[in-house]
């Protein structure tokens, strides 16, 4: 069995009342693409938060290569190379593709603010650092054309690849992809299968997808975990998953 | 988009440079030199406000503060106007910073109200701890400004003095906009989801930049008192917080040179219209409503226009007059 | 004795008035997550149209009905030409705006009704109740009594009407709120509306004991905030008790202490609040949405 980068274990939210994810655990393999999948209001950003920080938990904890990360809060967790991309776009307005794509690497350098503000040589240096990986983050996904232009002026599936770049500019070890094929159509959906994959390659990525397009799950990841209703009901190959009665159950709303 | 230092920094200075030329007299002068005070505030709470996304209606108090601290300092305890100021500037760092403490750590604009409240609170004091800083009257008697023993006394001389302290300023805030801690505001801004994700420790940069910002309104406080030897907490009151406020806003918010073109003019209001006294709040309410609903870009988008209208007329290539 | 039960009585007065003040606050807070900061210019514009009223020759009562009445419009007016209209702009915008419509409204009633302090003629004349020797004024109770009506109005609206159930659900999620057929903008309008309302309500009660004029706006509605967060942001009760507590403590330090400072005390209470408990005394310990 491969290293484990990410462990949850018995992990609980609770929202006022509503209890979102229940003794949720899950191993995600380093290297690997781990898709979680599930009917709506299963869980599935409620644990990607968990996991970027974003939503703290009640009970449960998480480890980051055997390290506990359950109380860092999510700017720490992001140093130690976690970044993720949001269902609904968080693109600023006002500002261009390459500053928001740059945002993407402020978590892998740690500079004093004085070093900023008398613009050091070795501000110089991490400001051309961090450049370089927005540069190579933007060829990499295809979009070094429109570095320029104000980045929510894109289209929806060129926002989606901004996302993705200022994810990868940071150089993570893990990614968390919130539904990345949201309101795109068939060919952007099959370039991006394509784009995740060669990034893990490139990037010696491990990916944490939700996503609801099937054949996109089906073609990229290595495991497939189902939440049902803040529980894990299932979690094995691809292939395995589609077989399993209770999942079927699950996604055409029968009990199991 | 890197923000040109020419532009940011030293076309604004060249031009302030001129202004006692283009108006002479030492009334004007006196106007001039409380405009680049008013400025320094601006620069600021540019970042701060049009950055960082968070109001402050203290910082008229933080000036005060400042300003009593070195003027008791200078003559209550004798001590050189270099250290009295030092002192003012220091203690409103520290001020600000334990204030900025718990109130950034939640989202929203809890730190309007926190500040607007130290902000009253220092005034209630200005004006009622007679012994210590002379009560309503006003403190009198500041010694001038002076460095090593040179004093500074001429009008001209010290306007010199005040631009060249602001050029450091705007140089200063131009570097941190051009800097990642400059993305790291305008994202958490915009969203403070995505700023935490990508490592920005939000309540900590929103931190820096309000006592940055306290920082140069503290230095202003103290330039202002050893520079007019009086003063007095009406000064320093609630008003002359939104006035700040005011001046950002109309500068166009995230422009610094806007911010510092905006600070010039609501100063010079006074001076042009004979009713001000009577019609400020009003004045000042109907800029922020103005502004916000139509000219969201305020001078700086005018500045903007103009420049590209020059352009054209040039022939100039495109994209040179990009605004900051 | 007799000083105590006075300063606990001038407390509670002026605490319910502050409390009116934060449920304002609280509203507008819970439907749009703008602090308003005209919510103190609303108090001040209550208190001193009434006192206009009076003086072009209205009964107190019209003068009153009239104050409240013409202060609600202008709530209403404000989120429908100068808030609205911002559409999906940054909150930043619109808490600006809201610091521009308090401008507007001082420098307005500053023009119009003069700079002078005013006073309004208390509901029951000047002749003093008695309680265990202490002198209490009647227009305390009058404020105690309304300020509990509209706390009592406030609920039956929320627990009992369409609109109110709307509302709460807007506040709670607007985004699930407007999928279940709620117009979120209707539901905007109404809490400015509300929160104006109750903002002259408070206006009209606290002048006779306090007095006022176009600058008191500012203070109010800083102390009505303190209150607020005093009992922890968008809790209605919470703003109500927090408003009763802030008023206590700041007749007892009038009286006790000093009076210069008295202004003081309210505002070191909200700073000591965001220090140590951000969450409000009576707040839930979660402080994601605050």
């Amino acid at each position: 069995m491969a290293e484990v980068l990410l462990a949850v274990r018995g992990v609980e939210v609770r929202f006022g009342g509503l209890l979102a994810l229940n003794a949720v655990d899950l191993v995600v393999e380093a290297g690997s693409i781990h898709a979680l999948i599930g009917p709506n209001g299963a869980g599935k950003t409620t644990l990607l938060g968990v996991i970027s920080g974003a939503v703290w938990v009640q009970q449960g904890q998480l480890e980051l290569q055997g390290v506990d990360i359950t109380r860092l809060p999510a700017h720490r967790r992001a140093a130690l190379g976690v970044r993720r991309t949001f269902q609904h776009v968080e693109i600023v307005a006002g500002m261009t593709v390459f500053d928001t794509v740059a945002v993407g690497a402020h978590g892998s350098h740690d500079l004093p603010l004085w070093q900023s503000l008398l613009a050091t040589p070795r501000s110089r240096r991490v400001e051309e650092a961090i450049a370089k990986a927005a540069a190579e983050a933007l060829e990499f996904v295809g979009l070094a054309s429109v570095a320029d232009r104000e980045a929510c002026t894109l289209a929806l599936g060129q926002q989606r690849l901004v996302e993705l770049a200022r994810a990868l500019a940071g150089r993570p070890r893990l990614v968390l992809l919130d539904e990345p094929a949201a309101g795109l159509n068939m060919a952007e959906t099959a370039a991006l299968g394509e784009l995740i994959l060669r990034a893990r390659q490139a990037y010696g990525l491990t990916v944490v997808l939700v996503e609801h397009d099937m054949d996109l799950v089906m073609e990229v990841s290595d495991q497939v975990t189902v939440l049902c209703f803040g529980e894990v009901i299932a979690s094995a190959s691809p292939a395995e998953v589609q077989r399993d009665p209770r999942v079927v159950a699950a996604y055409l709303g029968g009990s199991t | 988009m890197r923000r040109p230092f020419w532009l940011q920094v030293a076309v604004p200075i060249a031009v302030m440079g001129l202004l006692p030329l283009v108006f002479p007299g030492s009334y004007s002068l006196t106007v001039l030199i409380l405009s680049v005070l008013h400025a320094m505030h601006a620069v600021g709470l540019c970042l701060l406000v049009g950055h960082a996304g968070q109001i402050s209606l203290g910082h008229g108090g933080f000036y005060g503060l400042a300003a009593y601290t070195s003027a008791i300092l200078s003559v209550r305890y004798a001590l050189p106007v270099e250290v009295a100021m030092a002192g003012g500037v220091g203690l409103t760092v520290v001020v600000a910073a334990l204030l900025g403490l718990p109130t950034l750590r939640l989202r929203g604009h809890a730190l309007a109200m926190a500040t607007l409240g130290l902000g009253i609170i220092l005034n209630i004091l200005f004006t009622e701890a007679v012994e210590l800083t002379g009560g309503p009257s006003g403190f009198v008697g500041i010694p001038r400004l002076s460095f090593a023993g040179v004093v500074v006394d001429r009008d001209g001389a010290v306007y010199g003095l005040l631009v060249a302290v602001l050029g450091a300023m705007m140089a200063l805030a131009t570097n941190i906009l051009n800097s990642r801690v400059g993305r790291a505001l305008r994202t958490l801004h915009g969203s403070e989801a995505a700023a935490e994700a990508m490592g920005v420790d939000v309540a900590q940069a929103k931190r820096v930049v309000f006592v940055l910002s306290a920082g140069f309104s503290a230095l202003a406080g103290v330039l202002y008192a050893h520079y007019l030897t009086f003063i007095a907490p009406s000064s320093f009151g609630f008003l002359f917080s939104v006035e700040l406020i005011v001046m950002v806003v109309l500068g166009g918010m995230t422009s610094i040179p806007g911010a510092v073109a905006g600070a010039f003019l609501v100063t010079w209001l006074p001076e042009v219209l004979r009713a001000f006294e009577n019609v400020e709040s009003l004045l000042f309410g109907i800029i922020l409503l103005g502004c916000i609903r139509f000219f969201p870009q305020g001078l700086a988008g005018a500045g903007a226009s103009v420049g590209r209208w020059i352009g054209a007329l040039l022939r100039c290539p495109r994209g040179e007059q990009d605004r900051g | 004795m007799a000083p105590l039960i006075q300063y606990l009585m001038g407390g509670l007065t002026l605490g319910s008035t502050y409390g009116l003040t934060a449920l304002g606050f609280t509203l507008i807070w819970s439907a749009t997550g703008i602090v308003n900061f005209a919510q103190g210019e609303f108090v001040m514009l209550g208190g001193m149209l009434a006192v206009a009223g009076v003086a072009v020759g209205l009964s107190q009562l019209w003068a009153i009905l009239l104050a409240v009445a013409g202060t609600t419009v202008v709530g209403a007016m404000v989120e429908r030409t100068m808030i609205r209209p911002l559409g999906r702009r940054p909150v930043l915008d619109v808490v600006i705006v809201t610091l521009g419509v308090a401008m507007v409204v001082r420098g307005l009633v500053m023009l119009f009704l003069g700079k002078e302090t005013h006073v309004l003629e208390p509901f029951s004349g000047h002749v003093p109740l008695r309680v265990f020797g202490a002198a209490i004024m009647a227009q305390g109770v009058w404020v105690l009594a309304t300020a509990a009506a509209v706390v009592g109005g406030l609920k039956v609206f929320f627990s009992a009407t369409l609109e109110g159930k709307a509302m709460q659900a807007c506040a709670h999620d607007p985004v699930a709120a407007s999928l279940v057929g709620i117009s979120v903008p209707r539901m905007t309008l109404l809490s400015f509306a509300l929160s104006a309302l109750l903002g002259a309500v408070g206006g009209v009660l606290i002048t006779p004991i306090t007095m006022t004029s176009y600058d008191v706006g500012i203070l109010l509605g800083l102390k009505g905030f303190a209150a607020c967060v005093l009992g922890g942001l968008g809790s209605p009760l919470g703003a109500m008790a927090g408003g009763i507590l802030l008023g206590v403590v700041e007749s007892l330090t009038a009286g006790y202490l000093s009076s210069a400072y008295k202004d003081a005390v309210a505002l070191v209470v909200l700073l000591a609040v965001l220090f140590f408990r951000p969450t409000g005394l009576f707040g839930p310990r979660d402080v994601t949405r605050v």
